[in-house]
Parts: structure tokens; sequence; C-alpha cells
């Protein structure tokens, strides 16, 4: 194993090379192997895994990893088989390849952290054992059935009775069918041969297999036999035979149409999708970390762009108005198309087509629903929607646990289902699609929906909310519980979705994305998460707002709506403001009294607000005015100033002004704000109507 | 006709097998929602079959058969599985069980099932 690394330090473009291929062809068989189940005839998608494992073969020999070339070896083989119809896809093939490419995976990921101890790993060669065996029960299942089958010579004695047993075509376990002949015989004898094998069928390795053949050694006589295994379930019909006669049962054994498999034309279908790179000489691979140092550098320039085009126009306000200044405006434009353009496409260069993301989902599904007993039909829509590669990375965690959540929690079982009058298979979607600079997430599934009632209860029991502030609380604050610290619906807790430490972090995670999270629920409809994603991190769309002497920036994934309102459509309750949006009461809260070194509230006879949506809840901020809104880069306040709560950092706007950004999560957990939103509704409610009449 | 018990902890399920069983003749001595109540009627009730879903609360049907197996050794208890417990099954057949059928499940795989285990 040290000779292959010590190539590779001779050589690491090659490894390079090597393992970008290996992610590009593990990503293809991630996305296409878990189809193969549902949809075994389709035969383009085959080809593809097939394609994919035989390139991986190539390479991995090439390198001189013989581990790793033998598994893709005999995974090949399996898949030869099941290209040429010999094989059936049950889900013992499906399990074994699936186990394959786990291997593989982390084969991948040891040769990329440059673990030679990687490719001792025990379980790799486990893996292929178990795919071999795959190989092994095959030729008897299809290739020659009768010829296969013979019983040997031995036990065409007197002493021998031979059993052909046959399952119903619509049989459901097979494999399990065949276990209870043979559990069923051995009382009744000594079984001294079997077609498949007494250790195959024992581990569960014959797949849709519907004809078995069994001799045992028994004085019983073949009617008592015959009855026994008869009397199993599904058993379609049984043919006895003792001694030589044995030998003409094996002929008039019903073989090949009996035996059910994916029987296709062996001539190779047309490739359907280009693999990944397949436009070889016009593409190059260039590191992820160049990627990374570059988009910063564009970033940076992306900000003295505005700077240069602001002092132009300074210069040419000021009453400066000569050759220069004009030339220097048209220079400023110029380089802030140019750069606007560079901009565009460094962030081409660093979108991944969210496929990418969600490749990994409908294993995970497969997975989950024969762990939990449960039968989910995962849709995904909208895969060809592009993102930055680093926001695709930091959504895996969150997207992972919510459809974990949504199988575990949000789904019936199939029993459940039919009772509540639904088709026995869930559904659930996973959508993806751009909207005004971000990408919004959506997860939903036609479950139950969220029994609000009991999200409130399990608040309350957990001291997170008092009485007084569900009362409140809308139903969709209630709902956005969920998110809270230390909460969980479920009364059991399972291995799947843990105990409650999910949904706040989940939380947590996307906002650290400067994204924002909501959830609507209604009962009888399912569950809807909604992950509103921006497109790229490093550039973040923000507007930006004066309060007294400074200037703060919002995300504007956060921001509902801005508007100019009149004083008299503020009431106030208590000394707090509060105002009647869209279909609800939200409070006011001056962004100075948040700040206070903002300076003094602003006074007048109109409000300029900003409604800020956040898990669920809206808050109006008052502010002074609002500047505008502009892409900036975001930059951390430094050690000197170190964390100021409810600011997430600063950035530079066009006028060279530095303006703080607003950390939103941060702030909605501001006493300020906390108190605003606990205002009780019976109350408010009240003083609206006192205030109309 | 045979006295015949019913454990699953699905309510439909339950409804379903009861009916399909009255209707073909059969009395149907208790229905059980976990494993634990099923071992407790199979020592009152004696039946002559038991359909036990694998997975319960309380006792899973498993540790139930295992029970019931114990208390009487010519107990005849038909497992009620969904596809891909396969594992569980074979654990189950091991331990005794006399048969097994799939949900979801028509009524003559129910009957017949009936049938078979009682031959």
């Amino acid at each position: 194993m040290s000779d292959v690394f010590a190539i590779w330090q001779e050589d690491p473009d090659l490894l390079m090379v090597f393992l970008q291929e290996v992610a590009e062809q593990l990503e293809i068989l991630d996305g296409n192997l878990v189809h193969l189940e549902r949809e075994p005839e389709n035969r383009a998608l085959i080809q593809t895994i097939f394609r994919a494992t035989h390139t991986l073969k190539g390479s991995s020999a090439a390198m001189g990893l013989t581990v790793m070339a033998e598994l893709m070896h005999v995974m090949e083989d399996v898949l030869s088989l099941v290209r040429d119809g010999a094989l059936a896809v049950t889900a013992t093939v499906t399990d074994a390849l699936l186990a394959a490419l786990d291997q593989l995976h982390m084969l991948e990921q040891g040769l990329a952290n440059r673990q030679p101890a990687v490719l001792e790993n025990p379980e790799v060669a486990e893996v292929g054992r178990h795919l071999r065996d795959l190989l092994q029960t095959t030729p008897q299942q299809v290739a020659a059935p009768a010829a296969t089958a013979q019983v040997p010579d031995e036990f065409c004695t007197d002493a021998f009775v031979t059993l052909l047993v046959n399952f119903a075509p619509d049989c459901q376990m097979p494999d399990i069918r065949a276990y209870m002949v043979l559990q069923t015989l051995e009382r009744l004898g000594d079984v001294a041969y079997s077609d498949p094998t007494a250790a195959q069928i024992e581990r569960g390795q014959i797949g849709r297999r519907l004809l078995v053949t069994v001799t045992l050694r028994t004085d019983l006589d073949e009617e008592t036999l015959r009855q026994a295994v008869a009397n199993i379930i599904e058993v379609e019909w049984v043919r006895t035979a003792r001694g030589t006669a044995a030998r003409s049962l094996q002929r008039e054994m019903p073989s090949r149409e009996e035996v059910r498999s994916v029987h296709a034309p062996t001539e190779e279908a047309p490739a359907q999708a280009p693999a990944p790179g397949a436009l070889g000489g016009h593409t190059v691979r260039v590191n992820v970390e160049t990627l990374d140092a570059i988009m910063n550098l564009v970033g940076e320039m992306v900000l003295d762009r505005t700077r240069v085009m602001r002092l132009a126009e300074e210069l040419r306000d000021s009453g400066v108005d000569n050759e220069t200044t004009h030339e220097l405006d048209t220079v400023a434009h110029h380089l802030g198309a140019i750069v606007t353009d560079l901009h565009e496409q460094v962030l081409e260069t660093r979108m991944l087509q969210i496929r990418q993301l969600f490749n990994r989902f409908p294993r995970l599904v497969r997975d989950l629903c024969h762990t939990l007993g449960k039968d989910v039909t995962l849709e995904m829509e909208g895969e060809n929607e592009r993102l930055d590669r680093s926001v695709i990375e930091k959504l895996v965690d969150p997207l992972t646990h919510i459809l974990r959540n949504a199988l575990d929690h949000g789904m019936e079982t199939p029993e459940a289902r039919v009772a509540a009058g639904k088709p026995p298979a869930g559904t659930v979607r996973l959508t993806a699609r751009r909207s005004e600079g971000h990408i919004l997430i959506e997860v939903q599934d036609d479950g139950p929906g969220i029994d609000v009632t009991r999200v409130t209860g399990k608040a309350l029991a957990a001291g997170l909310v008092t009485r007084d502030m569900l009362a409140g609380m809308s139903r969709q604050e209630q709902l956005g519980l969920i998110f809270a610290s230390g909460l969980s619906t479920a009364d059991t807790v399972s291995d799947v979705s843990g105990r409650g430490v999910g949904m706040d972090v989940v939380k947590r995670n996307v906002e650290s994305l400067g994204g924002a999270i909501l959830v609507q629920s209604d009962p009888g409809m399912g569950t809807g998460i909604t992950l509103k994603i921006p497109l790229t991190l490093a550039i973040v769309r923000a507007l930006i707002v004066r309060a007294g002497q400074v200037s703060l920036a919002i995300p504007l994934s956060f921001v509902e709506e801005t508007m100019r309102v009149s004083r008299r459509a503020i009431h106030t309750v208590r000394g707090r403001g509060l105002l009647q949006w869209r279909d609800r009461v939200v409070p006011i809260v001056p962004l100075a009294q948040v700040f206070p070194g903002c300076g003094d509230v602003p006074t007048g006879s109109t409000r300029q607000l900003v409604a800020i949506g956040y898990t669920n809840q809206v808050v109006c901020l008052a502010v002074d005015s609002i500047t505008g809104h502009q892409e900036i880069v975001v930059k951390s306040l430094g050690a000197y100033l170190g964390e100021i709560p409810g600011l997430a950092g600063a950035t530079i706007l066009g006028n060279g002004h530095v303006a703080l950004i607003v950390d939103i999560g941060n702030l909605f957990e501001h006493q300020l704000i906390a108190d605003a939103l606990r205002m009780d509704r019976r109350l408010t409610e009240t003083a609206l109507t006192t205030n109309v009449a | 006709m045979a006295r015949i018990l019913i454990a699953d902890d699905a309510l439909f399920m339950r409804f379903t097998i009861k009916r399909t069983l009255n209707q073909a003749g059969h009395e149907v001595v208790g229905e059980c929602e976990n494993g634990q109540m099923a071992v407790d009627a199979y020592a009152t009730v004696k039946p002559d079959l038991v359909f036990m879903d694998i997975t319960m609360p309380e006792l899973d049907g498993l540790a139930a058969l295992q029970a019931i197996r114990g208390m009487d050794d010519t107990a005849r208890v038909v497992m009620c599985s969904a596809l891909g417990h396969g594992n569980k099954v074979r654990e189950a057949l091991a331990a005794g069980a006399r048969d097994f059928i799939v949900k979801p499940f028509t009524p003559e795989q129910i009957l017949e099932a009936v049938t078979k285990a009682l031959a």
C-alpha cells in the first residue's frame, strides 16, 4: 500500500484527477443506484450505473488500488447480470450494491485524507464477498435451471425423496418461503441436497426465486411430505418423487417461464445523459481553494467599485466639471460594469447544481422507510437550480434532519394512512426554486400535519412559554415553537430523529447561511418546511437603514416589507407600539432602542418601518430612514470589538462609511423584542377595538 | 370453525382481519393492542390460532411469540409482517411461528393462512 502513496507523493496531480473522477462517478452511482429497485427494467439506468462502475474499475486498477479494483470488478459482474436480465433486482441485490457504494465512499474519504489504512479495511472484502454470493446463485436461477438443478445420482435411491416446490408468482418474500420449506423438511428427515443450497437459503441470498428443489433421506411417505410443504402459505404446487424417479421429476420441471426475471435483449442501450466531465477538452479542473480566493478578491472589488462610482459622483456634484472628471465618470461606470460581470462569472464557477445536494436523499428515504416500516415516495423538483458550493455543503445536515423528521414524525404508517382514507404510500416533495436572489427549498409531506396543541402543550411542559404568552401568539407563531431549543413532540425517542435537539439546530444552521426557515402545517394537509437561502455566502444582499447616527445593514432574506405609516395608524398599549399588518397585529420596536448607541428615537408625523419575518414571527423595526439596498461583503467585527449582541459584523458601504450588519436571529432574542412579542393578544385586541371606537 | 386471537397495535388491521374471519364463520376470541396483552389473553382464552403483528409496543410480536410458545409448545401463531422485515420473520419462524403473511394482505390470504395453519 505504501508504494501507492509513494507514487502519489511524486505525482500529486494524478491523485487529484483520480479523486475527482471517483467523486464524479460516485455521484452518478449515488443518484441512480437507489432507483434501480423501482425501475429494474430501465435499460438506460442500468447502463449509466454499469458505465460508472466500469470507469471506476479501470481507474482504480490503473492507480494500483487492488482492493478497490476488485470490489468494482465484482460490482460490475453483478450489474452485467442485471443488465442481461439474468439477475432480478431484489432488495437483497440493491442492499448489497448500496453497501458496496458505502464502502466506496469510505475508500474515497480515506484516500482523500491520505490514510493508507482505509485500504486494509476488512469490510471492503466482506461487501465484495456478499456481492460474489449473488453471482453464485444466479446461473442456476435463470441461465440453465434444468441442467444445474439435477439431483446428484447418489441421492436418487429409495432412501431419498425429492420435492420440487413452486411458490405463487405474487408471493411477497419467496426467499423466506424457501426457508420455511427447508425448515419444515429438516424436521421430517435429513436434508441431503437442495437447490439453492441450504446456506444460500438460510442467508437469504436467493433473490426472487420461485422454484426450490430439496432432497431428503426419510422413511415418511411422499404424501405426508407433500402435505407438510403444501400447508405453507403461498406454496402453489409441490411435486414429489422417491428414488430414481427424481430424475424424471427434474425433466418435468417447468423452468424458465416460472422463474421470474427481467429478460431483455442483450444489445447495448445508447447512452442517455452524458456523464459529467464528458466535455473532455473543454473543461479544466480547478482547486476549490483557488476559487475561494478569487471569490474573496472579487468581493473586495465589488466594494471598491461602489466606492469609485460614488467618488466620481461626488466630484461631479461638488461642481468640479472638467475633462478629467468626465473621463473619471466614464471609466468608473465602465469599471462598474466589468466588475459586475466578473462577479457574476466568478459566482458561476462556484455554482453547483442542487442535484448534487438532492442526490443523496432518495437513498436516505429508502433506508429510513426500511427502518421505520413506512412507505414513502420522494419526489424531487428543481434539481437543475444552482447554488454556491459552500452553501450546498452546509445544507446537507439541515435537509437530512428535516427529511428524517418528515418520515419519522410527519408520516403515518401505511396502515394508519389507509385507515385515514389516504393511499398507503406517503409522498414527500423536495423542491428547489429561485426567487429574488434566493433559493427556496421546500420539504412538503402529505402526512397528518403538526398538531399545534401538542406543540404548545410540550412547550408549556418544558417551560419554554407561559399560558399568557401562548394566548398572545398566533397559530403561525405557535407552530414556530418547533424551532425552540429543547422541544420534542414525539412521545417516544427514536433512533431516527432523536430527542428534540433537532429543529433548533436546523434553524441555527440555516441562519448561519444568512437564510430563513418557515413552517406551515394545517391538520390533514401535511407539513411544509421552507428554507430561504441566499445564492452565495460571500456576498449578501442587504437593506441599508439609518438609525440615529448609525448605518445598519439588514439581510434582505428577512425583510418582509418596508413602509412609511402615519403615527395615527400606530396603536400604543402600555407604552409599546402596535401595528395592524396584513392579517395580524405586530409590535413596533425602534431600532435605536435596541442599539442605544444610535441616539434618539425618531419623532415626526410618520414613521419608517421595516417588517422583519423570522421563524413565523414578525416585528416592525422603526428606523430613521432607508438608504437603499446593496450587496455587502460580511466582515467580522474583529477581536478588538468582539461579539456584540444583535450584530453579525460590519461592511463598508459605497460612500466609504461602515455599516453594522444586524444579526436577525440574535436580535429576536433581544429582551426588548422578546418582550414585545410576548404582549398579551387579548389586551392588544381590546386596545385596537377601543382605538377604532 | 376456529377460535382466533388477533394482536396488532393498528386498529385498522385488527378490524380488517376480524371482519374477514367473522365473514368466514370464525370466532375472534380477543383483540390485543400489544404483545403483553396477547400473552395474557392467550393464557386465558387458549385460542386455536393467533395472528401476531411483528412491530408492536410494550412487547413486540417476536417476544410475545416466544412467551406464548413457552407456555404452550403447540401454540399456532401466524406472524403479520410488513415488507422488508424478512429478518424478523426468519427469527419468528425459527422461534416456532407456524407461518407468516405479508401486509397488505387480501381476505383470501388471511383465510388461506387459517386453513393451512390449522390443517
